[in-house]
């Protein structure tokens, strides 16, 4: 067969892959999807860690399956990474094996607190204050007690 | 081992073949998925982004990962670098779908010296900067015309020397034989990456 008639066999004889679309798919949906291959490969890591201990548990699939109370069909599918995991499943694991799997990072408040000029009056006396101009990055949690303190 | 049929990845550039014995990946429900949609293409992409796929075959030749060349590389980064080639790859190709770019699939493409491994290849890959091991085979039959025949995670110099390296030259064997209709035609056999 000419090599004409070969390409002619194969643009008549091939069937439609659907590739591009599930390629196209993956790409629009790669964040959620990088985190959770992410998370299987810290799971995986895990067990093949406790597999070296000797009292370590769970050691695989069939045995996390069974501390987790479900099928083993459905960490077999968690574990190939490209599953849309949720936040108490992936607590459930965080616990189970004491790893940590996902972490928010604290919050921080960009805020400027200008002061202005106050006239304070203190028995008969007036006197101002000087300007007092902040500006700085707190802690969420700092940011709070200092209001809490002045409310 | 015989192929079944052909798929298109690109129309008139890219194409696949499915091969009648296909094992390992699972659909959602954690059964063996019809052949119909693990043809060698998808069949690598898939193996490229299976978790426990790739931990397994990393445990498997934990030996080849261990070697100077590979600079120390554990099992879990081993399968992270793998899943981020094989996106890097995903990209470029739907990147030349998108604006039809396909005549650079030729410059993708590397012949595939008939032992496996040439200088060629090592110039390749040291040229290239970042040590990548995912790898496409295929049979060219025009300048931008591929037939993808299968794949590998490549950890050895030469397709010699381990079982499922050995077993993609006999696939692509076993392709060309299939395109030619048993004829003696030469065909051209390149790699991917």
């Amino acid at each position: 067969m000419s090599i004409e008639n070969i390409k002619k066999k194969l643009f008549s004889q091939s069937k439609e892959s659907g590739w591009l679309e599930k390629a196209i798919w993956s790409q629009e949906n790669e964040d959620w999807l990088d985190l959770s291959f992410s998370i299987a490969v810290k799971i995986l890591s895990a067990l093949r860690e406790n597999k070296k201990a000797d009292n370590s548990l769970p050691k695989n699939q069939k045995e996390l399956a069974e501390v987790m109370v479900c099928t083993p069909q459905y960490i077999n599918k968690l574990l190939r990474g490209q599953e849309n995991l949720q936040i108490e499943t992936i607590c459930k694991i965080q616990r189970i094996l004491n790893i940590k799997l996902i972490e928010v990072p604290s919050n921080t408040i960009a805020k400027t607190i200008q002061f202005q000029p106050s006239e304070i009056w203190i028995g008969n006396l007036r006197s101002t204050s000087p300007a007092i101009t902040s500006v700085g990055i707190f802690s969420k949690k700092a940011f709070e007690e200092t209001y809490a303190m002045g409310a | 081992m015989e192929i079944i049929s052909t798929f298109t990845i690109q129309n008139r550039c890219l194409y696949s073949v499915l091969f009648d014995t296909v094992i390992g990946t699972l659909d959602d429900e954690g059964n063996p998925k019809p052949p119909e949609e693990l043809h060698e293409f998808q069949r690598l992409f898939n193996f490229w982004n299976d978790a426990i796929a790739l931990n397994d075959f990393f445990e498997q030749y934990e030996e080849d990962l261990q070697n100077p060349y590979w600079d120390g590389i554990t099992i879990d980064e081993a399968i992270t670098k793998t899943q981020k080639e094989a996106k890097k790859l995903k990209h470029i190709l739907i990147e030349y779908a998108k604006n039809g770019k396909t005549k650079n699939l030729s410059m993708l493409f590397k012949p595939l010296s008939k032992g496996g491994y040439s200088s060629l290849e090592k110039d390749k890959v040291k040229a290239s900067g970042p040590k990548t091991w995912i790898r496409l085979y295929a049979i060219r039959l025009d300048l931008n015309l591929f037939v993808v025949c299968g794949g590998a995670i490549k950890l050895r110099k030469t397709l010699n020397d381990r079982d499922y390296l050995l077993k993609e030259l006999d696939k692509l064997e076993i392709a060309k034989q299939y395109l030619l209709d048993k004829e003696d035609h030469e065909l051209e056999l390149f790699e991917l990456y």
